[in-house]
């Protein structure tokens, strides 16, 4: 129950219960299983480093069954539960076929536990492209009639990035001989190798954070699919491509990616710039949560490529913070959709006098997704921007543009919504017990990993740097 | 010119009017004419090659050469061949002809340009 | 565990507490666990104080807040000296009575839960800010006073004013804290450390090289941004949308002069000796600051005087003060400001509070020139707001006079530079100007013919007893100054007898409300003609042209999410959709389904092929040997 293994089958063992139960017990199934993910990844954190678990599987191509726990990873498999459990809290009532809704929530659950326990490239990579699957049902079928060209958009992006990725480790798997494709096996690589073989990895993670040129699916998906279902995407899914760039690029390409380091620094630098500019206009809630994630994700990944310690356990503590406060704020995306309001924000104003405690907890996911001090993710930033400035100042001062911008359009979506005169007529109920439940664990966290960085996440981070 | 290389061109002038002719031609019996007519151009190459470029010396006449006498085949190589070529083009013009059939049944006419249904 | 955490807990656990049980609380007993927080944190404060006298300074250490590699000195950990000593009993003090004077004031409000949750939240964040033994704590603090002011200055969240001012403050208070965060970055990557008394050493500021200046810079654009000084002042005048009490406590007394704070606590490193001679840039950093001090002083000073709403008169009145304060710290007489700071603290507080009790009196009338005659009918408001308009001009014994003394005095020197004495003669001017304004205030208000008819609506006691204990501090503090700036500033403050210097101060006060009283006693309104509006108003030009580049960047980000990101999003792949489509269409039309097009196809094909085969075997073949 405890072991790592048991981390993927017990939401893979879930997702295929869940199919089976009726519709109105299937959200109730689904919530107990991400409560009983989320302990169990709990445990992995308490019980502190354990053994790795490994099954041979294609050992010809060098592929095996390995997991174990990586620092950079560990905050991942707590947030992704949590996630799960925040998405299925605030499931539309009224939802049709809720059973496949819900297992194919908990198949996605599955999916990226094991990205993030795996620790053999092919095995990462069968992961990564797992986790398209569920998505790709979730959107299509739940997404409303622009759901499907949404879903088949970014199955196509995410496709075009990957396909080279295979065809890199089939040519490392070939240029390592047997030793197999362990990530423990692949340091030190030649340095022409790295060069050659660099881009092929970095594309799959650019176009999965996303970064500038390769952001077309993120609009669309976010715009069209169900509310709690992006909120798990923004906030989990796309930190696979993080993951990816802490592990795969900087892990086993050091050298590659200092040398490439210029570029991809520069498209990181467009994206925070950019999606800047667009969440301050963007026309409605999603589009300036969407803009803000590709404005954060730059953030992110200019601070890995910078190659510094600091910017790096910044980026890792990001990868959490910024998942609680953007997939808190689509959850409250999806409370207000709940309650029939539109997403426009020139329809929205003043809701703060119906429903003042979301307002509240949208207040501090706000907050906390612009980097106020004292939430999660101003020490992420902090450190994040010291490592930056530390490999170039200019660039900094740049990056923090993107910082000023955040501000600006983290208010935009708060006090359009929020403040300003109320709409007469309009009484709708506050939050009832379910999305309680389902939103305050990460409102907590939000304050519990900004007063207390160290305590909870960057100590897993120091055996990492 | 040797007899052999004059048959061997009657052969190819034979396989180029039947090409010629399967491209050009819209009417699919004539069509299959020319494929005939490609099918026994092979087969006159291949019964030149028994006869004239094959291991039995008796039949050549004084005038050709052989480089070795193991370097060529048997005469019979080649005549087996052209039973077989025959045969198939026998079955072949049997399968073909019924299809024909079976379309002017239902088309009332039988032109190639007009048979495109297989349009992709 | 030191006394120093009750500091910051007590009001934490009240804000928690008003937040989520104020509905079974009751109004009443929200804004008593409110104010009884604050009072515990004053007490704790109080004996703070006393341990620091007993023990020089200390720290007390909690954890380790954040954990950079290569980077010390980021910890959970307060640091208590003189300096912070005095500012937690100031802001602390001033805090519990303005929640007692609340109670009364926000009596009527509804959302009184949020209210004082709010309000000790922000008093919780400033503790912080103030006991913050290392930088990047310090910053936690900063954005967490930064938030307060936002969601108390948008308190009355359905007016749109409030929202967009709360907004505007949020806004400048966030490039403020960009700038200290590159000030972080310059000292962590010289100096390796974050704590104030670590890296305020000269051989850890002598690793900051050329970078000191950019370092100080940083701090001092935050620290304006806090401020309000020129030129990110711009969101003091319309922080004046929040309730009286918030622009009492965070606008007058304690947010705004978290920039002074650091200013003083950072003095090391403005005051940076490089070897034996001054080094010459490093002394540029203190004539700027001197400079905008004078500055922001001065062109406040003038924008009060053509205001004619009441508390607007008082934003600009503190923007001036700030002014004065942050001259001292240019100057060097650190002492002097933080001096200044507290006794700005009591008669700033009892000024704005006493003019909500009139604005509160009056129904929300806050324009003086429809105010007047309220002398005779409330006395005890009238002469509290003299006590003020008195400090604030500078009469002695009140504590004002004692205070801006000392920043004068500091700002003249030694008398031998004249960008010195220049700089002391406009501290001079903007006396003049501030006992004017100041006086036009109290006379308009007070003794003016009444512009107003209706009845008064009398304030509560609960509203009075704080006002006379500000007042009581007001006359008090000014005896206490000597001993303060001596433990502020490390050294005795030079003896000055009662020379000239003083005397043109005095006179100078004198003046000023002399020419207030007699202008605007029978109820003229301006003294100054209508023309010179414009120039007086200079402080508003620059709003005016941020609101300007805030709208155009507003519309530009509107083109850029409508029009440019569907380029890049929407129609690049579509391009690519189309011309993969179109390809296929070409290369459809190879099906055609025409068999003499198969046939031909196919035999042009094969012939090519065995020509393309016969002749690269040749090839090969020919070029291998024979």
């Amino acid at each position: 129950m405890t072991s790592l293994s048991a981390m993927i089958l017990l939401p893979l063992l879930g997702a295929l219960f869940c199919y089976q139960t009726r519709d109105r017990n299937a959200v109730a199934t689904a919530r107990v299983v991400a409560l009983l993910s989320l302990l169990q990844s709990l445990w992995a954190l308490v019980d502190g480093p354990r053994q790795p678990f490994s099954q041979p599987w294609l050992p010809q191509l060098g592929i095996n069954f390995d997991l174990a726990l990586h620092p950079a990873g560990l905050a991942m498999l707590v947030l992704t539960p949590l996630l799960t459990w925040g998405a299925l809290g605030l499931t539309r009532p009224g939802l049709e076929r809720r059973s496949e809704y819900c297992g194919h929530l908990l198949m996605l659950l599955a999916g990226l536990q094991g990205l993030f326990l795996a620790d053999n490239l092919g095995l990462f990579y069968v992961f990564f492209e797992l986790i398209l699957l569920p998505t790709l049902l979730l959107v299509a079928r739940w997404g409303g009639e622009r759901g499907r060209a949404a879903a088949l958009k970014f199955f196509l992006y995410t496709l075009m990035g990957s396909l080279p990725m295979l065809l890199g480790i089939l040519a490392l798997g070939f240029q390592t001989g047997g030793n197999g494709l362990a990530f423990g096996q692949l340091a030190h690589l030649p340095e022409e190798l790295q060069q050659s073989l660099f881009w092929l990895f970095a594309l799959a993670f650019l176009v999965k954070l996303p970064v500038f040129p390769l952001h077309g699916w993120q609009i669309d998906l976010y715009r069209t699919a169900p509310a709690p279902v992006a909120a798990v995407v923004a906030g989990a899914m796309s930190k696979a491509g993080a993951y990816g760039l802490l592990r795969v690029l900087v892990g086993i390409f050091p050298e590659a990616t200092a040398h490439f380091a210029p570029v991809v620094a520069g498209l990181a630098l467009i994206s925070i710039l950019h999606g800047g500019v667009s969440a301050l206009g963007a026309p409605c809630l999603r589009g300036v949560l969407a803009y803000s994630s590709l404005s954060h994700l730059g953030l992110l990944s200019l601070a890995v490529v910078s190659g510094t310690g600091s910017g790096q356990s910044g980026a890792i503590l990001q990868m959490f913070s910024h998942g609680i406060c953007t997939g808190g704020l689509f959850l409250v995306v999806a409370a207000l959709e709940n309650r029939g309001f539109s997403t426009e924000i020139k329809h929205l104003s003043g809701l703060a006098r119906s429903t003042p405690q979301l307002a509240a907890l949208a207040l501090v996911l706000t907050m906390g997704s612009l980097g106020c001090p004292g939430l999660c993710s101003f020490p992420a930033e902090l450190s994040m921007l010291l490592g930056i400035y530390t490999a170039s100042p200019g660039l900094a001062l740049l990056a923090s543009a993107g910082v000023v911008l955040a501000a600006w359009y983290g208010l935009r979506f708060y006090q359009g919504t929020f403040n300003g005169p109320a709409q007469d007529g309009l009484r709708h109920a506050d939050l009832n017990e379910s999305e309680w439940v389902a939103m305050l664990p990460l409102v907590l966290l939000c304050f519990g990993v900004g007063l207390f960085p160290d305590l909870t996440i960057l100590q897993w981070t120091r055996a990492l740097l | 010119m040797t007899e052999g290389m004059i048959t061997l061109g009657l052969s190819a002038v034979l396989f180029a009017i039947g090409s010629v002719g399967v491209a050009i031609r819209r009417n699919p019996l004539i069509m299959f004419m020319c494929i005939e007519l490609m099918l026994n151009s092979a087969n006159l190459a291949l019964a030149t090659f028994s006869r004239y470029y094959s291991r039995v010396p008796e039949t050549l006449p004084d005038s050709i050469e052989l480089a070795s006498s193991t370097d060529l085949g048997s005469a019979t190589d080649g005549a087996v061949f052209v039973f077989l070529v025959m045969t198939i083009a026998a079955a072949e013009a049997v399968v073909g002809l019924a299809i024909i059939i079976a379309i002017f049944r239902t088309h009332k006419q039988v032109d190639a340009d007009e048979l495109a249904e297989l349009k992709g | 565990m030191d006394t120093i955490w009750l500091v910051l807990a007590l009001p934490l656990l009240g804000s928690l507490l008003c937040a989520t049980h104020y509905r079974t609380l009751g109004k009443a007993a929200t804004g008593m666990v409110a104010s009884l927080a604050i009072l515990g944190a004053f007490v704790a404060s109080v004996q703070t104080a006393y341990q620091v006298q007993l023990r020089h300074e200390f720290t007390a250490h909690l954890s380790s807040w954040l954990h950079i590699p290569g980077i010390s000195g980021l910890d959970f950990a307060a640091l208590a000296d003189p300096l912070s000593a005095t500012m937690l009993c100031t802001v602390t003090g001033v805090a519990f009575l303005i929640h007692c004077f609340s109670m009364g004031y926000m009596a009527d409000e509804e959302d009184y839960g949020r209210f004082f949750a709010s309000l000790n939240l922000f008093v919780a964040t400033m503790v912080l800010l103030v006991m913050a033994n290392n930088l990047a704590l310090m910053l936690v603090g900063w954005g967490g006073v930064g938030y307060a002011s936002y969601s108390l200055i948008g308190f009355y969240r359905q007016k749109p004013s409030a929202v967009s001012a709360a907004r505007k403050a949020f806004l400048i208070n966030v490039v403020g804290d960009v700038a200290l965060m590159f000030a972080i970055f310059i000292i962590a990557t010289h100096c390796s450390t974050l704590e104030f008394k670590a890296f305020l050493q000269p051989d850890k500021l002598d690793l900051l090289g050329g970078d000191l200046i950019l370092a100080g810079l940083c701090l001092m654009v935050g620290a304006y941004a806090k401020s309000a000084q020129l030129p990110l002042h711009t969101w003091l005048p319309d922080a004046m949308e929040g309730p009286t009490p918030v622009s009492a406590l965070i606008h007058a007394a304690t947010m705004v002069t978290a920039g002074v704070y650091l200013m003083v606590r950072c003095a090391p490193l403005f005051r940076f000796v490089h070897g034996q001679e001054l080094l010459p840039m490093a002394d540029d950093l203190n004539v700027i600051m001197m400079r905008f001090g004078a500055a922001t002083a001065l062109l406040a000073a003038l924008c009060a005087i053509a205001q004619n709403d009441l508390k607007r008169i008082l934003a600009y009145s503190t923007m001036s003060q700030l002014g004065y304060m942050f001259m001292a710290a240019g100057a060097g007489a650190y002492g002097a400001a933080i001096f200044h700071l507290v006794t700005h603290a009591f008669f700033k507080a009892l000024l704005f509070l006493t003019a909500g009790v009139v604005i509160h009196a009056l129904h929300g009338e806050q324009d003086i020139r429809k105010m007047g005659g309220l002398g005779k009918k409330m006395v005890g408001v009238q002469l509290a707001f003299l006590i003020g308009s008195l400090a604030l001009a500078g009469i002695p014994p009140l504590a004002g006079f004692f205070s801006k003394e000392s920043i004068l005095l500091g700002v003249f020197g030694d008398g031998k530079s004249v960008e010195h004495e220049l700089l002391w003669a406009v501290g001079i001017l903007t006396a003049l100007l501030t006992s004017y304004y100041t006086g036009r205030a109290y006379v308009l208000t007070f003794w003016a013919p009444a512009q107003h008819e209706g009845k008064l609506h009398y304030p509560s006691s609960s509203m009075t007893w704080p006002l006379a204990v500000l007042a009581l501090a007001t006359v008090a503090a000014g005896f206490g100054g000597h001993d303060l700036i001596q433990s502020i500033q490390g050294q005795a403050p030079p003896e000055e007898s009662f020379g000239g210097l003083q005397l043109t101060a005095l006179a100078v006060g004198v003046v000023g409300l002399g020419v207030a009283y007699s202008t605007h006693r029978s109820g003229r309104q301006r003294l100054v003609p209508e023309g010179a509006d414009p120039y007086l108003r200079g402080c508003e030009a620059i709003d005016g042209l941020t609101k300007s580049l805030a709208a155009s960047f507003r519309g530009f980000a509107d083109k850029v999410a409508i029009k440019l990101d569907p380029v890049v999003s929407q129609v690049c792949p579509d391009l690519v959709r189309r011309s993969m489509l179109s390809t296929s269409t070409l290369l459809c039309q190879l099906q055609s389904g025409s068999l003499r097009l198969y046939s031909f196809t196919v035999l042009t094909s094969s012939t090519l092929l065995v020509l393309v085969v016969y002749f690269l075997s040749r090839f090969i073949s020919g070029g291998g040997g024979q």
